[in-house]
Formats: structure tokens, sequence, C-alpha cells
């Protein structure tokens, strides 16, 4: 069996959730299944700029096509346009044009999906882009879709509803997420299954290596992640800066990802930057739990990492997904504002055997949902549901 | 290792906790309680409450009344275009905003469970509509039928008798021949 992973950038330097998602789904994938990636030349995700060059390579033993994206996006031409689509009435035609500008415009892509005879599936991430959309359009029948969708005003938008009718199948990255997807477009009929992704996490780690490389003593709790205003970054700073000047509690705060928020300059706030696997998993198992202040997420792979090393997790209630994992798990506690964040995070840090209990859990929740061996065996049931049906479309089995 | 222990004992004495399994709703109940209680105190949650002695006199209290009203309107007359950003100041926006949007997204899905259900009532309509029309043309054609069916049937029993006198006309014809 053939199936193609269509994806809007892939390369081994690509870190964003979905990009990183598909190449390792795609990566696993390809033990049970031809496999082959379609994407984009482009590497920055703001102007899709073409940046690889053209034509067929291999990565991690997966085969890839690249597809020149036709004309860059104008961020600020789409910024204004997405604005008064959000702001107010509109029309269908309006939408259209959104999804142009934002891209990436890869008709050389849909030119080759038309042909439809490439693959027996193909599985599209992210439900927002240009090549999805109209991907979906052209292969309906062959069509399955991980929308990767988050609590983004985008995704009320009309064009979207009558999208999630369309695919064959749906692969979730949560239960908030298939709820939420389900409650905008009505599309219950159609099968879905709650999947996410495995993390692969680093046998050897060595948490007093990781202290005496970056020259830190004391304990901290961690954040891991683009230190971003969209990530909830700038209410963790004042939150924690807050907890520490009121409870006087000595706990540092780690951050490691890229920065795109000023970093306050505290001595109890250190910033790493962007960490080497090794160095990040070895940071992770110092710490006495993650925080996750982010708004918007659809799955959070950083959280099931932590889990997966048996750290409890501090998430923002706000985001429904992390709220659900948190519950589900019984792994981790929450927060809506301040008062929340001191009362949480002044128990995890005072009470060790709640953070032990938490980790137990949350490390067997990791075994359980999100071992690749877990989520292999998911995808597989997607596809070979699929084609029981293509072998007697009369049956109406029900959901997986 | 010292003020850790300290602080189990302390929460220990606190909050309900099965290490075994535990039930993070209920953490998170108790998170909560203490969080409000600590906003309503504005201090540290177990300390023992300031003493309420009697309101320090300020310099409006020894004021003749008339005078204190006049000054108390005054300033609120001040105040009150700024009340707006008071209110912006003081209370948290991001969280109505929040729950307004969370409000609106309920709101939006309730509406496309309403517009699914007035499509389907228009569709039902639409089929009702079309089954009465094919009802009367099914009628009317059933009535052509039986129309057709009785000309039919008078105009076999015309050919019959034809055929009949036919008949006898032959046998006369031939009796003539014979003769």
């Amino acid at each position: 069996m053939k199936v193609v992973f269509v994806v809007q950038r892939y390369g081994l330097e690509i870190s964003g959730g979905a990009e990183l998602h598909c190449r390792w789904v795609a990566e696993h994938m390809a033990k049970h299944w031809q496999v082959e990636v379609w994407t984009t030349r482009a590497f920055d995700y703001i102007t899709w700029k073409n940046h690889y060059p053209g034509g067929r390579e291999v990565i991690n033993g997966v085969p890839v096509r690249r597809y020149g994206v036709r004309r860059p996006r104008d961020a600020a031409r789409f910024g204004r346009l997405q604005t008064r689509i959000l702001a107010g009435e509109h029309k269908a035609a309006d939408e259209l044009r959104w999804l142009e500008e934002e891209g990436p415009l890869t008709p050389s892509l849909l030119a080759d999906l038309r042909s439809g005879r490439a693959a027996d599936y193909f599985i599209f991430f992210s439900y927002r882009y240009y090549h999805s959309y109209w991907g979906i359009q052209t292969v309906p029948r062959k069509a399955i879709l991980v929308p990767t969708a988050e609590h983004d005003p985008v995704i009320h938008l009309r064009l979207f509803k009558d999208l999630f009718r369309r695919p064959r199948a749906f692969i979730y990255n949560s239960v908030e997420e298939r709820d939420m997807i389900q409650g905008l477009s009505g599309n219950r009929s159609l099968p879905g299954l709650v999947t996410g992704v495995g993390t692969e996490v680093l046998a050897e780690r060595s948490a007093e290596r990781f202290r005496q490389k970056y020259g830190l003593e004391g304990d901290y709790i961690i954040y891991i992640g683009r230190v971003d205003q969209n990530k909830g970054c700038h209410k963790l700073f004042e939150y924690f800066l807050r907890f520490k000047k009121e409870t006087g509690s000595p706990v540092k705060l780690v951050l490691i990802g890229g920065a795109v928020l000023p970093i306050p300059g505290h001595p109890d706030v250190r910033y790493l930057g962007i960490l080497p696997e090794q160095d990040k998993f070895d940071a992770l198992q110092g710490a006495l739990l993650l925080v996750m202040p982010s708004f918007y997420e659809s799955l959070s792979m950083v959280t099931l990492e932590a889990w997966a090393l048996g750290k409890p997790v501090l998430a923002n209630a706000h985001c429904e997904v992390l709220r659900g994992q948190c519950r589900r798990s019984r792994a981790g506690l929450e927060f809506r504002d301040y008062a929340e964040f001191q009362e949480a995070l002044g128990l995890l840090l005072d009470d060790g055997r709640l953070r032990e209990a938490l980790g137990r859990k949350g490390a067997a929740y990791y075994q359980e949902n999100y071992t690749w061996e877990v989520i292999e065996g998911k995808y597989l049931t997607v596809v070979n549901r699929l084609e029981e049906e293509n072998r007697c479309p009369s049956t109406n089995s029900p959901r997986p | 290792m010292e003020d850790k222990e300290k602080g189990e004992r302390r929460l220990s004495g606190v909050y309900k906790i099965d290490y075994e399994s535990p039930d993070v709703e209920a953490i998170m109940d108790q998170v909560r309680q203490r969080a409000a209680r600590r906003a309503g105190e504005g201090g540290e949650v177990g300390a023992e409450p300031a003493e309420a002695g009697p309101p320090a006199p300020s310099e409006a209290a020894s004021q003749p009344p008339g005078l204190k009203k006049k000054v108390k309107a005054k300033v609120q007359r001040f105040l009150t275009p700024f009340f707006p950003l008071q209110r912006l100041l003081a209370f948290p926006v991001h969280e109505d905003l929040m729950k307004a949007v969370a409000q609106l997204h309920l709101t939006d899905q309730r509406l496309d469970r309403l517009q699914a259900k007035v499509h389907e009532r228009d569709v039902t309509q639409e089929y009702v509509k079309l089954l009465h029309i094919l009802c009367h043309n099914l009628v009317a054609e059933l009535t052509k039928l039986r129309v057709e069916h009785e000309a039919l049937k008078l105009k076999t029993q015309v050919l019959e008798k034809d055929f009949e006198h036919l008949g006898r006309r032959e046998k006369a014809l031939e009796r003539r021949a014979l003769s």
C-alpha cells in the first residue's frame, strides 16, 4: 500500500508542531507502508519563500517530493485581509481569497494530486493551509486529515466547516480537538480516531550533567517551547516573578526554545535558547515539573515528553486540550489566574509525594496512549477500516 | 530538605490527597477554594485575621457632614469619565474576554445546530410537497387509465358484435353460393 503524507514544510531543521509530527509519523509508518512525503520548498512559515531545492530527496529513509511555492506570502496584505474577515460579515469568495493569501500556493502539488493514481491514501497535515483545502477537495475519497486544530478564530470560517465534511477519515490529536471539529461541522458520521503522536525519549539522561554544563544550582521548574506571547509566556513571567516576590521561594525558571518575547532580567529566570535533544532531556530530567502556560495547543508534545519522564505538569486551564489531558492522565494541575498559579505551584513545590504520584500517573498515561507502537497501531486501524469499506462499500461499520 | 518536610507536613493538614491515585479534579477544587479564600482575604491563607479596630478618623470625618457630602459628590463627578478606565484596570478583562468568546462559541454551536435542524425541516417540507404532487399525478394518471380502459372495453364489445355480424353474413353468403 502506498501512502503519501502532504504537509506544508518538511525537513530535519523544521521543529514546528505539525511538521515535526508529520515527519515522525511518516518515518514510523514507513515500516508498514510505502511512504512518500509531498511538501513545499519553503522553510519560513511566515513568507513560504522557496528555500530547499525542488524535486526529490530522501530524508531519514523517506522519499520526499518538493513543490515550488508560486508566490511568497505578503504578511501585511494577509494580516489586513484576516482582520477584515474575522471582524465582520464577508462573502465566501473573501474566505477563498484569504486561503490563497495564506498559502503556501503550490498548484503543481495539486496538479499531481489530481492524477489521483499516485497513492492509495493521502494523509494531509494541518487543515488551514491552501494545499490541504484544495488537496482534500481534489482527492476526497483518498484523503485522511490530521487537522492539528486549536481554538483559533479562523476555524470558524465557513470554508472549513465544509472542508471538515469532505475527507474519508480523521486522525485527531485529542478528544477536545475532535469535539471542537465535530461541534463546528457536524461530521460525526465520518470515522475519526483520537491518536496524537508518539514521542522519542532518550534513554540516557542525566540531570547532573545538565546542571554542570549550564552552571545551574537548586530546584527549578522548566518551560520548553517557543518563548512567545501566543504560548502564554508573558503570563508565565508575570506570575512566576510575582510568585517569587510574594512567597520568597528559591525556585528557578529554566526556559528552553527560540525566543520571540523579551526575557525578564531576573537571576532566577534562566533562558538557555534552543538546545540539542540530549541537553533538553537532561534538563527535563532534573526539573521538578514542566510548566505549560500556552492558551492554544492541539496536543503539546513536550507535555507528553514530561509525562514520559515521570514529571508532573502545571498547565494553563484556559487551554481545553491541556486541561483535558491533565484530567484524563491525572498527571498535572492547572491554573486560570495568578491566585491558582500561586496555590498550585506552591502545592507542587512543597509536596514531593504529590509530584511523584502525578509523575507516576503521567508515565502510565504515556505508556498506555503515546508510545509509537500504540500510535502506529491507530494509524493502521484507520487505514484498514477504509480498506474494508472499499472492499464492501455498503457496510456501515461503527466508528473506530 | 527540612524545609520540604515542613512544607509537606503543612500541606498534609490542608489538602486531602490520595497519593496512590491522585484525583486531579478534587485537588483542583481544593486549590481553587484556597485561591478564592486567599483572594478574599487579600493575604496569606491560614494567617490570623487582623483585628478589626474602629476606623481611623479621617480628615473628612472631622468636617461637618454637609461639606463631606459635597466633596464626595464633586470627586465622584470629576472621576466619572475615568470610570471605564478604572474598571478596565480593576477587572480581569482578559478573563471576561475569554468567557465572552467561549459564550459566543457556544452560541455559534447552538446556532449551527438550529440551522441544521431548520435545513432538515426544509428538506422534509420539500419532500412532502413532492409527495403531494406525486400523489396528485398518480390519481390523474389512474383516472385517465380507467377512462381508457372503459373506452377499450366498449371498442371490444363493438368489435365482437361486428365479428358476429360478419360471421352471420359469411354463413349466409356461403349458403347462397353453394345452393
